[in-house]
C-alpha cells in the first residue's frame, strides 16, 4: 500500500513540472517480474514527454534497463517473465492482446549498449528495415539510408564508402550507424541502453551532440550509469532503485536540489 | 572517488573557517587601532592581510581543481558554489580591514574632535554579524542565517546617524574636515563589511535550502 502512495505521488510531482508537455509514454502501476521470487519493477508510475531526453539512472540492478524494455515489449523475449499494470505509448496499451509487435519495435527503436551492426554493407544495415517493411525502390531507399545516417550525425564520415563493411567502422561509428538503423525505420520514440558506455570521450561527446539533435525530432529515453552524462543530456532524469521509481523531475533541480534523500545520497556518492 | 571528494570538501570547509577566523581577527584588530590610535597595530593588520590574500588564492585553486575533477552535484554542488562566493567575500571584508588600519596610521598623530563612540558600536556588530555567518556556515543552519541579514539595518541605521554627526561636526569645524572625511570612510568600510556578512548568510542559505534569497527574490516569490 506505501509503494502506491509513493508512486502516485511522484506521478503527482512529475506532473505539476510537466504541465505543457505532451506524455508518449506512460505507465500505471506498472509491476514486473522475472518469475515469482524476482519482482524487478515495483508499482511504477510515470509519465515520460514528448521530444525530450529522458534519462534513467540508479544502482545496477535497481530495473531501470527492465523499465525500458518494457516499453517495446523487449522483455517478451525472456521466458518466465510477468507482469502487471499497463504501459502506453501514445495513449495505447501495448500490452494488449492483439498488439502487432512489428508495428509497436517499428515506432519504438532500440538502441543497445553494444553496437551491433549487421555483417553487411553501411548501406544494407541501414536499409535493411525499411527493405523489411516492404519498400523497394531503391532511390526511395537511397534517401532513408541518407537521412538516417544525417540524423545519426555519420553521413559526411560515410558517404563514399556506403558499400563498405559496416564492420570497418570504429566503435562510435558502429553505435552511430545502429542509431541510424533505428532512425531508418522511422520510429516516434527511440530507447538507448547504455549507448556510450563502451566509448571513448570523443566518440561518447559524438553521441551525446546526436541526442542533443535528435531530440528535435524523437522523444529519446536513455539509460545511463554515467551521471554527468545524465546530466549532460537530459531534460529529466528519473532515478530508481531495487525496482522503485525513486524520484522524477527535471534534470536540473534533480542534480541540483533533489527532493529525496536517497536520490541525493545516490548521485553524491554517499550511497551504502 | 567518492571519498576523496568528502575528503577535500572538508578540506575546503577547514580553510574557509581558518579564513573567516583571520578575517574577523584581523577587523577586530583594525578597530582596535582606531580606537587606541596604535599604529603598531594598525601595521599588523596590514601584514595579516598578505597571509588572508595567499589563502583566499588558496582556496580558490583547491575549488577550481575540485569542480574540474570530481564534478560535484547537489549538496556538495552548492556548498561549493557557495564556498568560491564566501572566499570572495571574506577577503573583501581583509581588505575592508585593511582601509581601517590605514585611516589609523593616517590619523594617528592628531588627537580626535570627539571620542569615537557610533562607530566602535559599527564594529562590533559588523564583527559579530561575520562571526555568526560562519558559525551558521559550520552549522550549516539557515534559520541564523536568515536573522544574520535582518540585522544589517541596524548597521546601515548607525551608519546613517554617524555621517550625519560627521556633517554636523565639520560644519562646525571646516578645518578638521580631513578627519572628518576619514571617519566617514571608516563608517562606509564598516557598513560594507555588514552587507558582505549578510552575503556570507545568504550563501548559507543556499547551501541548505537551495533557495536564492538576496535581492528580496524570496518575498517576491512569495
Amino acid at each position: 500500500m506505501e509503494q502506491i502512495k509513493t508512486g502516485q505521488f511522484i506521478q503527482e510531482k512529475a506532473l505539476n513540472n510537466m504541465s505543457n508537455e505532451t506524455i508518449v509514454i506512460e505507465t500505471q502501476n506498472l509491476n514486473f517480474y522475472y518469475g515469482p521470487e524476482n519482482h524487478a519493477l515495483k508499482n511504477i508510475n510515470i509519465r515520460i514527454p514528448e521530444k525530450k531526453v529522458t534519462a534513467f539512472i540508479g544502482p545496477s540492478g535497481c530495473g531501470k534497463s527492465t523499465l525500458l524494455r518494457c516499453f517495446n515489449r523487449m522483455n517478451d523475449l525472456i521466458p518466465g517473465t510477468y507482469l502487471t499494470g499497463k504501459v502506453l505509448i501514445e495513449g495505447e496499451d501495448i500490452y494488449r492482446p492483439n498488439i502487432r509487435l512489428e508495428e509497436l519495435r517499428k515506432k519504438v527503436g532500440m538502441v543497445f549498449q553494444k553496437s551491433n551492426p549487421f555483417p553487411m554493407s553501411i548501406w544494407e544495415n541501414v536499409a535493411f528495415g525499411p527493405k523489411v517493411n516492404g519498400i523497394a525502390n531503391k532511390n526511395e531507399l537511397d534517401e532513408i539510408v541518407e537521412i538516417a545516417l544525417k540524423k545519426a550525425d555519420l553521413w559526411r564520415e560515410v558517404k563514399d564508402r556506403l558499400h563498405h563493411s559496416a564492420l570497418d567502422l570504429s566503435g562510435g561509428q558502429q553505435q552511430r550507424l545502429c542509431i541510424a538503423r533505428a532512425l531508418a525505420n522511422m520510429p516516434d520514440i527511440i530507447l538507448m541502453d547504455e549507448p556510450a558506455s563502451a566509448l571513448d570521450p570523443i566518440s561518447t561527446g559524438k553521441i551525446e551532440e546526436t541526442i542533443e539533435e535528435l531530440k528535435n525530432d524523437f522523444t529519446i529515453v536513455i539509460v545511463t550509469h554515467n551521471m554527468q552524462q545524465a546530466a549532460r543530456v537530459s531534460d529529466y532524469t528519473a532515478f530508481m532503485m531495487m525496482g522503485e521509481l525513486i524520484e522524477f523531475g527535471d534534470t536540473k533541480t534533480i542534480f541540483t536540489n533533489p527532493r529525496e534523500k536517497l536520490t541525493e545520497d545516490y548521485i553524491t556518492g554517499r550511497f551504502g | 572517488m567518492k571519498e576523496k571528494m568528502q575528503q577535500l570538501l572538508e578540506n575546503i570547509k577547514k580553510d574557509i573557517i581558518f579564513l573567516a577566523n583571520e578575517v574577523e581577527h584581523s577587523l577586530r584588530l583594525s578597530m582596535k587601532a582606531l580606537e587606541r590610535q596604535d599604529v603598531q597595530l594598525a601595521e599588523q593588520v596590514k601584514q595579516m592581510d598578505n597571509d588572508i590574500d595567499q589563502l583566499e588564492v588558496k582556496i580558490e585553486d583547491q575549488i577550481l581543481t575540485l569542480l574540474a575533477l570530481q564534478q560535484p552535484v547537489a549538496v556538495d554542488l552548492r556548498f561549493i558554489i557557495a564556498a568560491l562566493k564566501m572566499n570572495n567575500d571574506l577577503e573583501r571584508i581583509g581588505d575592508h580591514a585593511v582601509n581601517i588600519a590605514n585611516t589609523a596610521i593616517k590619523l594617528a598623530g592628531e588627537p580626535y574632535l570627539k571620542p569615537l563612540e557610533d562607530l566602535p558600536k559599527m564594529s562590533r556588530l559588523a564583527a559579530q554579524m561575520v562571526h555568526d555567518a560562519v558559525n551558521a556556515f559550520i552549522h550549516l543552519d539557515s534559520e541564523t542565517a536568515r536573522e544574520i541579514c535582518v540585522r544589517d539595518s541596524e548597521v546601515d541605521e548607525l551608519y546613517d546617524k554617524v555621517i550625519a554627526h560627521i556633517i554636523e561636526v565639520v560644519k562646525d569645524k571646516p578645518d578638521k574636515l580631513e578627519q572628518a572625511f576619514a571617519l566617514a570612510r571608516v563608517a562606509r568600510d564598516l557598513e560594507r563589511v555588514a552587507d558582505l556578512a549578510t552575503n556570507l548568510s545568504e550563501d548559507v542559505v543556499f547551501m541548505k535550502e537551495a533557495k536564492i534569497i538576496r535581492h528580496g527574490l524570496e518575498k517576491e516569490r512569495e
